[in-house]
């Protein structure tokens, strides 16, 4: 066999195994992703100005970075399909969508919405000053666990859903 | 297969685009029975010579600016979910040009007038869907002020409860503007929602009312009187609950009170739309819901006299046996 | 049953302990603190000078002034002894200064009208940035601000000094008094806040329902709870009032580290260089010790506050002014303990900022050294200065005349050390002093001490290294020069010279040690 057909081959097995490689990456992502949806605690800390939810939202993440960003997945994950319990001095949030298994009917939607720096990150403004710190930022087995101040755009991602069809309006029908 | 797919697609949107749409319900606000009392805007009211104080929405409406800014923050977004709320200031006004009108409604049964109470009245001239009833109280804490507010909607056919949403706002230093606008706020999500459930309620199960049907004193007829029905002997009650069972929303109904000179249906789902007397689908309301039943009645075989009566939006009397 | 008893209490202490360890926990979450002095008064002809020596102090930035009527409570009793709390809790009570206080706070007038001016006003002064940037989304946020204020009135203290054991030496200029400091809290409670709001007096309130409101306030208990004692003394060479106010320095000293509440805590916001926003406002000065933790969760959900290391100030930003949002951060030095990270949380926890040094040398003039160091001033790189103060001494059994000899120098100076790595020191350091030679079987005049001595200066350059925190270990290279000498001491050491043991004109010389921060 010469060069160039070993070289050849080399290229042609790795065009081949790379995508499966990145493939089984983001199914591993993806795993991960649905895991966190899975487990974390958010707060409503104040009644918030028109047409937003002001929120404490926790995340977890291998370092304090990643678990900020999931943070702010949480935050809009909550207002989507959990609803935002209330407080003393404000009313619980329902979620956008009835129940939980919207997410599964719309997977692909949402793994989308969802992946790093996806449309999520358009319906919050984290008001966390700097780094989340104090008892905000704790060491766990095996990684960090946040605490972040969210304010999500709570009307604008309705109106996103309903204007993706995935939610009806409350006009629909009529 | 494909073609098939296709047909039966283009089919559901001309059925879709066919079926028309349901009436838009109307929402109305009004301030409670509490908050007017709390706030001394009552008026007295004389109903079959017992006096009760009763609601001055007019008076209320003039002088708390209150009420006003809280009505105008609920019309803000309901607008934006393009339900526009009906003005109560102009509902008054109707209502004061109406006024001689009232006389006009009266039972030629008894032939006594109907005194209406002013939220009755409302509800007459206005025919709000849903109202929305609002309270609310601020309470001094020293320098602080806070809010506490309940706002409940309810149907205004069966005046039951679609959404309630009690709940206190901060309690701070802050002009009551900011605290009423920070209350709406707060119930203004969960109280969509509420909204949300019972329309979803309504296109699943038909909208929820009320037929009573009497017999007039005089009558000929009574419900226990038998007719032929498919060769056997059956009673005109039977026959009405038949009747019911076949065109009501996935047949719910129930027939409460059931005697020879009274039956009366109630939790009955009918639906949102149906067809008028060119055979078009429109939206229907209760009186037109029971039109073919009265149609049924005054043919043969029965050949009974029916009077509808329309008792608030969401009640019909059919009284048998008077014309 | 028994069993069941058993398990009760047991589970009891569990969840007693588990609570205890949750409250153990530290947070970012400081809140300024207020305090009233007051002194007390033995009825005899100290009072007065105590008194004004007191009313001249200040507290600094960090704390907020509850000006009270009571400003002195009366105990006659001999200053030769302290009082004990029991007697300044029940005068405290009798005085209702609980109600001084709350009273201060709501600025109520002679009408028993009040009003929440002064909260705002300090509420807003204590937000921090989170607060600011958190308010900014909130319905009400920006116009209850404020609002914070009412955490503050809970953080009201009593001081209580009580000097006594007064020492008034005119001739030596000695003056020397101790200190005891009660320190109580307000106990704030939300009942109590309710009470003031009952009984808060609106403008539209009739004549009658004025007076029932004032009525009620008049019968509403501030408690004041006692929090803890702490003793100091204090030394002066020109007046007893002098020594009054060095006592309180120390007895202030040591409050703000038996008081949990008084101690700053803050976050870091970065770590090259370590930055968090406290400063002027919160009383951070240079040089300030502070205990670096790190949160952790435990598998059962508990938090766990971890001890990561310690940091001094260094410099420290000027923060006095109502956050915005964006202020300013002081920077940090770290100067022990493992890897610190963003988030961590700073707490206060102040030192002497002294060392101490043992060494042996070789060479040099004394074989034997001790010495105290004070850190001066350090930079966010680490580069420290200190003032130190050096004993040595060199004693031996001459064999000239069979006597005991020993050279005692005492000497003054100021060192700068650099880090190129936290935990080495390099320090280049001058020192000035003077040394003293007693021979045993000659005795020292007081009027000719001076012809025993002489001058030296000193110049050194040291390395050290931290084994462990507070302990370094560290070699010094020195050279000396001394000029001067006094009659005496040049004719006995040039006999000590004879013999090789006298200390020569100029020396080099090595010394290896310890040094121990305290």
């Amino acid at each position: 066999m010469d060069m160039g057909r070993k070289i050849l081959l080399v290229v042609v097995a790795i065009m081949v195994v790379l995508p499966h490689l990145s493939e089984a990456q983001s199914k591993r992502e993806i795993k991960a992703l649905m895991e966190s949806f899975n487990n974390y605690e958010v707060t409503t800390e104040r009644v918030a100005v028109d047409g937003t939810k002001f929120v404490k939202v926790w995340g977890y993440g291998k370092k304090v970075d990643a678990a900020i960003v999931q943070a702010k997945k949480n935050a809009v994950h909550a207002c989507l399909f959990r609803g935002l319990p209330g407080m003393e001095t404000a009313m619980p949030t329902p979620a956008i969508f009835k129940s939980e298994s919207s997410f599964d009917e719309h997977k692909d939607y949402f793994i989308k919405f969802f992946t790093t720096g996806g449309d999520y990150i358009k319906y919050i403004n984290v008001t966390t000053d700097g780094v989340p710190s104090g008892q905000d930022r704790r060491q766990v087995r095996g990684g960090y666990k946040v605490a972040l101040y969210v304010q999500v755009m709570y009307d604008n991602l309705k109106d996103r859903m309903e204007e993706d069809g995935l939610v009806r309006k409350l006009s629909t029908g009529f | 297969m494909k073609r098939a797919v296709i047909i039966f697609l283009a089919l559901i949107v001309t059925f879709g685009a066919l079926s028309g749409q349901a009436k838009r319900p109307t929402i109305m606000v009004v301030p409670s029975d509490a908050w007017c009392e709390r706030n001394h805007y009552v008026q007295e009211f004389e109903s079959y010579g017992e006096v009760t104080m009763v609601p001055d929405y007019e008076k209320a409406l003039r002088r708390s600016s209150e009420i006003r800014l809280l009505i105008s923050y609920l019309a803000d977004f309901m607008a934006k979910e393009e339900f526009p709320i009906q003005s109560l200031e102009s509902v008054l006004k109707n209502i004061k040009s109406e006024e001689s009108d009232v006389v006009s409604i009266t039972s030629s049964e008894s032939g006594a007038m109907i005194i209406e109470s002013p939220i009755d009245e409302l509800r007459r001239v206005a025919k709000p869907d849903i109202i929305l009833d609002i309270d609310y109280q601020v309470k001094r804490k020293g320098p602080r002020k806070q809010v506490s507010f309940n706002l409940t909607a309810y149907d205004a056919y069966t005046s039951k409860i679609i959404s309630g949403n009690t709940g206190v706002g901060s309690s701070v230093n802050a002009p009551v503007e900011t605290l009423l606008e920070e209350a709406v706020l707060s119930f203004k999500d969960n109280f969509l929602s509420g909204l949300q459930n019972h329309f979803d309620d309504m296109f699943e199960n038909g909208r929820e009312v009320v037929v009573t049907m009497r017999r007039f004193d005089m009558a000929d007829h009574t419900f226990d009187e038998e007719f032929d029905y498919q060769g056997d002997a059956v009673e005109l009650a039977d026959l009405i609950d038949l009747w019911f069972s076949e065109n009501t929303v996935n047949g719910r109904y129930s027939l409460n009170e059931r005697t020879q000179d009274v039956l009366k249906f109630e939790q009955v789902r009918i639906p949102l739309y149906g067809k008028n007397i060119a055979g078009r689908d429109v939206a229907i309301d209760t009186r037109g819901f029971v039109r073919p039943l009265v149609k049924m009645l005054k043919d043969e075989p029965y050949y009974i006299p029916v009077t509808v009566y329309q008792k608030g939006l969401g009640e019909v009397w059919l009284i048998i046996g008077e014309e | 049953m028994k069993k069941l008893l058993t398990i009760i209490f047991l589970l009891t202490c569990a969840v007693a302990s588990g609570q205890q360890k949750v409250d153990d926990v530290v947070d970012d979450d400081y809140v300024r603190s207020s305090i009233s002095t007051i002194v007390v008064n033995r009825g005899d002809g100290f009072d007065a000078r105590i008194f004004n020596a007191v009313r001249s102090m200040s507290l600094g930035e960090k704390f907020d002034i509850n000006n009270i009527p009571t400003d002195r409570i009366l105990i006659r009793t001999s200053r030769s002894r302290a009082v004990d709390a029991d007697q300044i809790t029940s005068l405290l009570d009798r005085e209702e200064v609980g109600k001084e206080i709350v009273s201060f706070w709501y600025r109520r007038n002679g009408q028993g009208e009040m009003s929440d001016e002064l909260i705002l006003k300090r509420g807003m002064y204590s937000l921090r940035d989170q607060e600011i940037l958190n308010s900014k989304v909130t319905k009400v946020g920006i116009s209850a601000l404020g609002e914070k204020g009412y955490d503050l009135v809970d953080g009201s203290y009593v001081l209580v000094l009580d000097y006594y054991d007064v020492y008034e030496n005119h001739k030596d200029e000695i003056y020397r008094i101790n200190v005891d400091a009660f320190i109580y809290k307000l106990n704030y409670t939300e009942e109590l806040v309710e009470q003031v709001y009952d009984a808060w007096i609106y403008e539209d309130d009739t004549p009658q329902v004025r007076a029932q409101k004032n009525a009620l306030f008049e019968s509403i208990t501030f408690p004041l709870e006692y929090v803890t004692t702490v003793e100091a003394q204090g030394t002066s060479n020109s007046s007893i009032a002098d020594a009054a106010i060095s006592a309180y320095d120390n007895a202030f000293y040591r409050s703000e580290k038996a008081v949990d509440q008084w101690r700053v805590t803050s976050s870091i916001i970065s770590t090259r260089p370590i930055k968090a926003k406290i400063g002027t406002k919160e009383g951070l000065k240079n040089g300030q010790r502070l205990q670096v933790y790190k949160i952790v969760e435990e598998r059962d959900g508990d938090l766990d506050s971890r001890k990561v290391g310690y940091v001094r100030a260094a410099d420290v930003v000027n923060n006095s002014h109502v956050a915005t949002g964006q202020m300013g951060a002081s920077s940090f030095y770290q100067i022990s303990g493992g890897n610190v990270e963003e988030g961590m949380i700073l707490k206060q926890k102040n030192d002497l900022k002294l060392g101490v040094t043992v060494a042996g040398a070789i060479g040099g003039y004394a074989p034997f050294e001790l010495g105290l160091e004070y850190l001066e001033h350090i930079n966010a790189k680490g580069t420290s200065r200190y003032l130190m103060l050096n004993l040595g001494v060199d004693a031996y059994s001459s064999e000239s005349f069979y006597d005991a000899v020993a050279y005692v120098n005492l000497g003054l100076g100021a060192g700068i050390a650099f880090r190129p790595i936290r935990p080495i020191e390099i320090m280049p350091l001058v020192q000035l002093g003077m040394e003293v030679l007693s021979v045993s079987s000659v005795p020292i005049q007081n009027n000719d001490s001076m012809d025993w001595a002489t001058w030296f200066a000193k110049a050194g350059a040291r390395i050290s290294w931290q084994v462990i925190y507070p302990v370094q270990i560290f070699a010094q290279a020195n050279a000396a020069v001394k000029f001067a000498d006094g009659i005496w001491y040049k004719y006995y050491n040039d006999i000590l010279l004879q013999e090789g043991r006298g200390h020569k004109p100029a020396v080099t010389g090595f010394s290896f040690g310890v040094k121990v921060n305290f």
